[in-house]
């Protein structure tokens, strides 16, 4: 698991990409945040092409490919504003693929 | 009448105790474009040859070998279906297969092989560009699928393509599957108990002619552009690396995992036994279907490390891992390699192995009449220790051998409540409390509680309007993706490798049609009627058995009580959602709202007058 930005012992939240971003599946990075600060601009502070990426695949199509759940729940796109987070959340970025 | 695309006959086998007599007669030229082949031409021969006296094992009840004008040509992914009248539900089955058989049957010259009547004693069918014989089987009838294939390999040469059922076909288990290339399975409705019915083990094909393709230029154009669209997918990456089993983590993340005999749509041991455990701990390589440019079938180590086991696939580690309680990925490899080896249909063993750990659990059952066996939830090697047990009825292995529903006729004590099956077929790994459009595809699935005629969950809200947890909008969502897979399941090709590695659309459908078999003018919106068409003829057949509104319903689970967790936490579906969601579907079916039977004008629009004649109230 990497960190964003370095020691930071304040609160933080997982990101756990469970789908291929940056070239690579299942890994999770902690970020820490500031404690009522939205979703969207959590994403924001990830590094650029990471960050681009979300854009591409998650923020900026009208209808993604790809979900974000908070703790086990499906957070849709408009919701990214309204979602403050506390510290301590995981998110989950996977792939909606349904084909069992 | 020889167009391209298809070989132009029909082989008709009859088994007559210790001889074999056949014919082959053209496909029907009348009703060819109406139905084109596979499930459509499949569904049109069963209608004709199994009526309501037929017995789902009765020597009279064929099964059907059919592929279509697009199996065996340079396009990936070539299918066969299996087409018989389920012992499991006693309506229409249609059950499919990738592997090399698909193609085979068309270079030996046939598009479908209807094979009926009973040998004397345990046999195989040999058929060779013309030649067919019966030979004897005997020194094969108790082995596994995997070992009658491989011995079969060595008396036939490898260029023999094999359809094998193990020991749980040869003893009627009516959720007993038909193995082909060792590691692909026609898995649902018990096509093997039908074959075991007829002492026949086994069906060897071998082929050296071709398919005449109608523009091969065009098509081979038409292969490298569907691989271009292949590299711009979404998820053909995903596909690839991880097969069906990257569906534990979309399932698992909406809540609609079924778990502990669907009392739970979440599984606290998820993580142990998801997509990336299975590549971390067991993964060996990837292994596909004959040309598929996105192999997505994944060799795993079986128990101890010994055994090489194809899978385990989404359905496998829902049904026989969350659905049992099991939270272990070897113990989920192990259950695979078993129900391959005895030849069994993992949905319906997890279904009927969760059902049997709930009536434990409830008191229902104890260990006196489960043999010792402690079948609390997760105890692995209860599971692994039923399985042989069911495959060769032995104890109570036998009581749970004729699938959930009749279980729970035999257990009784209100255990109908939670025998979570569809017409009979046990439900596979989507819970529809969570997905309630779900709940509408299995009630109106016509081989029963299925998923492989829609699959309506995660649908991108781009695509239709629906709602999760009511009714409006899901009717016609339904309907449409079941139309959607009829003319793929005609051709036959890979449905999941065209949807979802392809991103094919019915347009790209069509233009395979008209490069191989040449119908120049066939459109998207001819392929739309067909679909129709070839849905209302399988529920004409189930019609004729007796299915009626009444029979299109879920589990009273489903129905009644609420889901304890996930996103649908609470949510209680009720007769009410799913009666709406029916009078919507039947109307737009064009089948009556009272009945659920189609109606005569639909039955005209469709022109399927001369094939189903005039239908009982």
């Amino acid at each position: 698991m990497g960190t964003l930005e370095g020691k930071d012992s304040g609160p933080r939240v997982t990101i756990r990409f469970l789908a291929p971003f940056r070239g690579r599946d299942n890994w999770s990075l902690e970020v820490p945040i500031t404690p009522g600060e939205p979703l969207s601009s959590v994403f924001q502070r990830l590094e650029a092409g990471l960050c681009r990426e979300l854009k591409e695949k998650v923020i900026d199509p009208p209808h993604p490919p790809f979900g974000v759940n908070v703790n086990g729940k499906r957070v849709v796109k408009d919701q990214f504003e309204q979602v403050r987070l506390t510290g301590s959340e995981q998110i989950s970025i996977l792939a909606l693929l349904v084909g069992g | 009448m020889k167009l391209c695309g298809y070989a132009g006959k029909v082989l008709d086998i009859q088994l007559d105790g210790e001889k074999v007599v056949w014919k082959t007669e053209p496909l029907e030229e009348k009703i060819l474009r109406r139905l084109i082949g596979g499930r459509g031409y499949g569904a049109y021969l069963l209608y004709r040859l199994a009526g309501p006296t037929v017995k789902p094992l009765d020597p009279a009840n064929p099964v059907i070998l059919s592929t279509g004008p697009l199996t065996g040509t340079p396009l990936a992914g070539s299918k066969f279906v299996s087409i018989t009248k389920s012992p499991l539900t006693g309506l229409f089955l249609d059950s499919y297969s990738g592997g090399e058989l698909a193609g085979e049957i068309k270079y030996a010259g046939y598009d479908h092989i209807v094979i009926r009547g009973r040998c004397a004693f345990p046999s195989y069918l040999y058929i060779e560009n013309g030649k067919i014989e019966l030979r004897d089987a005997s020194h094969l009838w108790g082995q596994s699928a995997l070992d009658t294939e491989e011995t079969l390999k060595k008396e036939l040469g490898s260029e023999a393509k094999i359809l094998v059922t193990g020991p749980a076909g040869e003893n009627l288990v009516p959720f007993a599957c038909v193995c082909t290339d060792y590691y692909h399975q026609s898995g649902r409705g018990g096509v093997g108990a039908v074959m075991g019915s007829k002492n026949l083990k086994a069906v060897a094909v071998r082929g050296s002619g071709g398919i005449t393709l109608a523009d091969s230029a065009g098509l081979e154009r038409f292969r490298l552009y569907l691989i271009e669209k292949f590299k711009k997918s979404n998820y053909g990456e995903l596909r690839v690396k991880y097969g069906t089993t990257y569906t534990t983590v979309s399932v698992s993340s909406i809540g609609v995992l079924p778990t502990r005999n669907f009392q739970q749509g979440t599984f606290e041991g998820i993580e142990k036994i998801n997509c990336f455990t299975m590549k971390e701990k067991i993964w060996e390589s990837d292994h596909g279907c004959l040309g598929c440019q996105a192999p997505c079938m994944n060799f795993v180590r079986g128990r101890k490390g010994k055994v090489r086991v194809a899978g385990p696939e989404y359905e496998t580690i829902a049904l026989l891992g969350s659905n049992v309680g099991v939270d272990d990925i070897e113990a989920v490899a192990w259950f695979n390699e078993l129900c391959d080896a005895y030849g069994v249909d993992t949905i319906s063993c997890g279904n009927v192995i969760a059902f049997a750990m709930e009536c434990y659990e409830r008191g229902l059952l104890d260990q006196k009449t489960t043999d010792g066996l402690d079948l609390r939830f997760g105890n692995a090697e209860a599971v692994g220790a039923l399985i042989p047990k069911i495959a060769k009825r032995e104890g109570f292995g036998n009581w749970l051998a004729d699938g959930v529903r009749k279980a729970a006729e035999r257990i009784g004590k209100g255990s109908e409540h939670f025998s979570i099956h569809v017409k009979g077929m046990e439900i596979p790994g989507y819970e529809p409390r969570g997905a309630y459009p779900m709940g509408l595809a299995y009630a109106t699935a016509t081989r029963g509680g299925c998923h492989r005629r829609a699959k309506p969950v995660e649908i991108p809200k781009n695509r239709f309007q629906y709602d999760n947890f009511g009714y409006q909008g899901n009717a016609e969502m339904v309907k449409k993706l079941q139309d959607a897979r009829e003319p793929i399941h005609c051709g036959i090709l890979c449905d999941a490798l065209l949807r979802f590695c392809f991103e094919a659309d019915m347009k790209d459908v069509a233009d395979m049609y008209r490069m191989v078999v040449g119908w120049e003018d066939i459109s998207a919106q001819e392929l739309s009627t067909l679909a129709e068409r070839v849905y209302t003829l399988t529920r004409c057949y189930n019609v004729r058995e007796g299915t009626r509104r009444k029979d299109d319903t879920l589990p009273p689970r489903f129905l009644h009580d609420p889901l304890p967790d996930g996103p649908g936490k609470g949510k209680i579906m009720g007769d009410d959602t799913l009666n709406r969601m029916l009078d919507e579907y039947y109307d737009l079916r064009g089948w009556d709202r009272r009945t659920g039977v189609p109606t005569p004008e639909t039955i005209r629009r469709l022109d399927l007058e001369e094939i189903v004649g005039s239908l009982p109230e």
